[in-house]
């Protein structure tokens, strides 16, 4: 089916075989459009069509997807986001993550949805594309930073145009490398910008010079304008504004769920040196912001000493928490850096705390010596840090096992050491301390890429009605969340309007009726979404076929068997008998059976006869 | 009782930590703060803890010389 675009959607998908040298031109599928929506429901449609199981993630064959919504680029609050997707080396399932950048804008006024990149290149190569014209050209920045590679390919292409790009990790192959952009905008955590890097692809700049059809321009125009004043006239506005996604950092304190010491605790000690506050009071010298955006989030802090002094570093929660408590660091000078270094080499900065962290306990219990790894880790020591941050990058010496993950280097370690791996699906846990929260805990088990909190961020609700709550209407309420804030990844824009200030959500459907003159009620964007959430579900069970079992969405094994020994929960752990009592509820709400796989029923119900056909190849389906 | 205010909230009232004298309920304690506290507590993206329970601004509770009330921002985590 053909789509006929009336607007939101652009209606074309730009493929490009590296390969080949080739590229083409395809219209969007209207039934795609409209059962997925955009953004994460294409990339998990095109995966799940043009991808055969076993492909090896980091082979030409892998696909890798950048793809915007029907949203993506208007002029309404925080619509200047991307979503990047492929089959991930980190977790060999479905991986992705969105960035807020120009290339998100740009792709949409250069004519296209979607660009779908595969093959490899014969040599480092860019993908330029203005509107319909699309080359594949050498480069020579192959080894540079991400931020040489911003500043070089600014020069020649100018500001304005949209770049997505990889550093030397990415380069390098390291499994939890991200696609960067601007200087500080990473996505896609789950490695896909090691699989970018396995392509030979350096960076994708888009200068587009249409514009982006919409069914109703005037009410575009007026309810974004309208949008905007409300986010700015929320009462929760002001505070926002100043710290961003930093005032959970001293929220997760008071609530002990801040990540400390590999996972081990959920307070620390010098919570006080890193928190909002002290970031404004001392490291604090602007703010930026994604296109389209009036509520910026991103903190943008002067270094003042060590090695990166006097660079600048933006900044937002999870890498504070996962580079700083979570490595027992107080000095925020040595956070930043950590930050800054993992940006330019292009690494995702939770999952490198995460692995820094996890050898540093696997060390401390003796499970790898000095002698492997070529350093003493220690707890609060940036230098060390740094220092294994740039083995990671360049895969040197035992970098080079990190470069893999925390859960594969557990696997090589042997002698248990999977326990002290805080990870779920092979993809780090971001910093979110679980001891006393199932529900939280559950999230992390069934987000759709590994243990990540975008999906649903479900702290607030725990806390606020009660963490020690194991019922069903617990459950109940992660599942709406999840649905909620998995639209974000279909539309393609910003959750934050909504999550962070109070947006309210009834916005969305007038603005996808403005876009693309179509009615989309909640109850449809909800099915969009359980549309979508079963699809990357199959996608990870064709992939592991009978290897997948409930198993696969458990939490970290350390939350259940290490207490915490500090703060107002000492004592405290998780309970896996409630834990599974959770996910039963869970996989009955989904309609999944007890191994977590949608039942047949449940997939005919949305749609997706199709994927039941080709899913019972590889396991035996449940009616 | 104490009161402790978590993240830029503490500057509308006036201070990270406040210690009140005496017995009062939530809901005069609330009364007690500056304008523009008083009004983003009561915007409902505040959550209150009493001694880590939560509770409603509008919520009649007693409450005493030990308690510990914190005033949280609802965020999103982003």
């Amino acid at each position: 089916m053909i789509l006929l675009v009336r607007g939101g959607w652009t209606g074309k998908i730009l493929k490009v075989d590296l390969t080949k040298g080739k590229h083409v031109q395809e219209p969007l599928d209207a039934k795609m459009a409209v059962d997925f929506l955009g953004g994460r429901g294409f990339a998990v449609k095109i995966l799940w069509d043009e991808l055969n199981r076993g492909v090896d993630p980091l082979s030409p064959d892998n696909l890798l997807i950048m793809a915007t919504g029907p949203l993506t680029g208007l002029p309404i609050p925080s619509s200047g986001k991307i979503q990047v997707a492929a089959k991930s080396p980190l977790t060999g399932g479905y991986g992705d993550g969105n960035i807020g950048t120009k290339a998100a804008v740009q792709l949409k006024k250069a004519g296209y949805d979607v660009l779908v990149v595969k093959g490899r290149a014969e040599k480092p190569s860019i993908i330029k594309i203005e509107d319909d014209n699309v080359e594949i050209i050498e480069t020579d920045l192959w080894g540079r930073d991400t931020w040489e590679t911003q500043d070089e390919l600014e020069e020649k292409y100018g500001k304005n145009a949209g770049i997505l790009l990889i550093g030397p990790a990415g380069e390098r192959l390291v499994k939890f490398a991200v696609i960067m952009s601007e200087k500080g905008r990473a996505g896609g955590r789950p490695g896909i910008g090691a699989v970018m890097g396995s392509k030979n692809l350096k960076a994708v700049v888009i200068k587009g010079s249409k514009e982006i059809p919409v069914a109703d321009r005037k009410a575009v125009a007026s309810l974004g304008a309208d949008g905007y004043k409300e986010v700015k006239s929320s009462k929760s506005y002001d505070l926002w504004i100043r710290q961003g996604t930093m005032i959970a950092f001293q929220w997760c304190q008071e609530n002990s769920t801040l990540p400390t010491m590999n996972f081990s605790e959920g307070i620390f000690d010098y919570a006080e040196n890193l928190n909002g506050d002290a970031m404004e009071k001392h490291y604090k010298i602007g703010q930026k912001g994604c296109p389209n955006c009036n509520m910026p989030c991103g903190n943008l802090n002067k270094i003042k000493e060590g090695p990166y002094r006097d660079d600048v570093v933006e900044i937002d929660y999870e890498n504070i928490g996962m580079l700083g408590p979570n490595l027992g660091i107080g000095n925020m000078n040595y956070v930043l850096s950590l930050n800054l270094l993992a940006d330019k080499m292009g690494m995702d900065t939770i999952s490198l705390g995460g692995t820094l962290a996890f050898v540093t306990e696997a060390y401390q219990r003796g499970l790898i010596g000095e002698d492997q790894i070529g350093l003493k880790p220690e707890w609060g020591n940036g230098e060390k840090y740094l220092r294994m941050a740039e083995m990671i990058a360049k895969r040197e010496g035992f970098g080079d096992l990190m470069a893999e993950g925390t859960l594969s280097l557990a696997k090589r370690i042997g002698k248990g050491a999977e326990k002290f791996a805080v990870q779920v699906k092979g993809l780090e846990v971001s910093a979110y301390e679980c001891h006393t929260l199932h529900g939280m805990a559950l999230a992390y088990g069934t987000s759709p890429i590994g243990a990540h909190h975008k999906d649903a961020w479900f702290i607030s609700i725990e806390i606020a009605e009660g963490r020690d709550i194991i019922n069903k209407e617990k459950v109940e309420k992660l599942i709406i969340m999840q649905r909620r804030r998995s639209f974000f990844e279909n539309a393609t824009t910003c959750r934050l309007p909504w999550v962070e200030v109070g947006f309210n959500l009834d916005w969305y459907p007038k603005f996808l009726r403005a876009a693309t003159g179509l009615d989309f009620t909640w109850d449809d964007i909800y099915q969009i979404s359980d549309r979508t959430y079963a699809l990357i579900r199959a996608f990870w069970v064709r992939e592991f076929g009978e290897k997948w079992g409930r198993h696969m969405d458990y939490p970290p094994e350390k939350w259940f068997t290490e207490p915490y020994t500090k703060g107002p929960y000492a004592g405290r752990k998780l309970d896996k008998e409630k834990y599974d009592q959770m996910l039963s509820w869970y996989y009955e709400l989904r309609g999944w059976d007890e191994r977590g796989i949608p039942r047949k029923s449940t997939l005919a119900k949305l749609g997706l006869d199709y994927v039941a056909a080709e899913l019972e190849k590889v396991v035996k389906l449940r009616e | 009782m104490k009161l402790k205010f978590i993240g830029p909230i503490a500057d509308l009232a006036g201070g990270r930590e406040i210690e009140i004298k005496g017995k009062k309920e939530l809901k005069d304690v609330i009364e007690g703060l500056p304008d523009k506290a008083k009004s983003v507590i009561m915007s409902g993206r505040i959550i209150i803890l009493v001694n880590g329970r939560s509770v409603r601004p509008e919520e009649h509770v007693e409450l005493g010389e030990n308690d510990l009330i914190v005033f949280l921002p609802e965020i999103g985590g982003g």
